[in-house]
């Protein structure tokens, strides 16, 4: 497995905590309030740990994925567990909360649309500071146990790739500012996590980068 | 008041962008997929496209590749990227908005690019 060096994880954490503050900033525009992030995690995990960094593998979520394309050659999940899921249809469709109980084709538009917002303020900020092209598919939504989700994901890559591919997940939670201000409206949490895969040779290159870039110049995400 | 097309896969996505462009008194018609832009520009002559970079069957720099200058163009893309930003302006497009966006910043592209 390719190893993150010190000054690499603290140059990767940055850029996730400026790709996260740009992702908070999304929501809050798509929703309407204020959505302040509060925990950002960079972890390189093995590939078939990845599961257990997020949840429990029978835990239901609803994911959206996307290919990427481009310098790197990988994925993109940006995973909600099920509530959280529910709490973002109803925020960003505008619905009372508790209202979304399953989704249906308007609230997965909206999920879809968050996850591509969200996913293109990480890959930005990525391309932007390390000078990589990088290009996202049309985003996927899937609802199904955590497991069966990643799985799906992983099935993309080579089995002779798995071994030397990277695994970046960044989880934040969000509450909306409301429920603090007012005592009256109960607080809303959202759990995401948002997972980045590549293959060997794009991790390979972006350690690369990474290594270049943290060994010297000042980041400026 | 003028006609935009407003092109994104997102169902979601177009209902956010037509209450703006009709709550700046224009007249929305959607497409989906770059296809129907493409279809849409000689059916429904608009005078802008508001145009999604990552859609289905023809992307957004497809439809700036095979358009012919039939409209104007403001890219309203998740996809922030500088060198994509570039291209797009490279191909045609008069503006370049990355979601998500504040409701005044798309009508102040759309004023200007109709001016």
């Amino acid at each position: 497995m390719n190893q993150l060096t010190p000054e690499g994880t603290v140059a990767l954490e940055k850029m996730a905590q400026d790709g996260a503050d740009k992702a908070s900033l999304a929501l809050s525009q798509l929703i309407g309030q204020h959505i302040g992030v509060e925990a950002v995690a960079v972890r390189e995990v093995p590939l078939e740990h990845v599961v257990g960094t997020i949840g429990n593998p029978e835990d239901l979520v609803s994911s959206i994925a996307m290919d990427i394309s481009g310098d790197l050659y990988g994925s993109v999940i940006l995973i909600y567990p099920q509530q959280s899921a529910h709490n973002i249809a109803d925020l960003l469709m505008k619905h009372p909360l508790g209202s979304t109980r399953e989704l249906g084709d308007q609230e997965c538009s909206a999920l879809k649309e968050s996850g591509n917002i969200i996913s293109g303020a990480f890959l930005s900020a990525l391309s932007n500071y390390l000078s990589l092209n990088m290009l996202e598919s049309i985003p996927d939504l899937a609802s199904d146990m955590l497991k069966a989700t990643l799985d799906a994901a992983l099935a993309k890559f080579a089995v002779d790739e798995v071994g030397d591919a990277v695994a970046l997940t960044v989880r934040f939670s969000m509450s909306t500012d409301e429920g603090a201000a007012t005592g009256i409206v109960p607080t809303i949490v959202i759990n995401a996590f948002f997972v980045l895969l590549l293959d060997g040779a794009s991790t390979r290159k972006l350690l690369a980068s990474l290594s270049r870039i943290s060994g010297g110049d000042e980041m400026t995400v | 008041m003028s006609k935009i097309l407003i092109a994104d896969d997102s169902q979601f996505m177009r209902g956010i962008l037509k209450d703006i462009v009709e709550g700046a008194g224009h007249t929305a018609v959607e497409a989906e997929n770059g296809t129907q832009v493409l279809e849409k520009l000689v059916s429904e002559s608009p005078d802008l496209v508001l145009l999604d970079i990552i859609m289905p069957e023809l992307d957004g720099f497809g439809v700036l590749q095979q358009q012919g200058q039939q409209a104007k163009f403001i890219v309203i893309s998740a996809v922030g990227q500088e060198k994509m930003v570039q291209e797009a302006r490279a191909i045609g497009a008069l503006d370049y908005i990355t979601k998500p966006f504040e409701a005044s910043a798309v009508i102040a592209a759309i004023n200007k690019a109709l001016e």
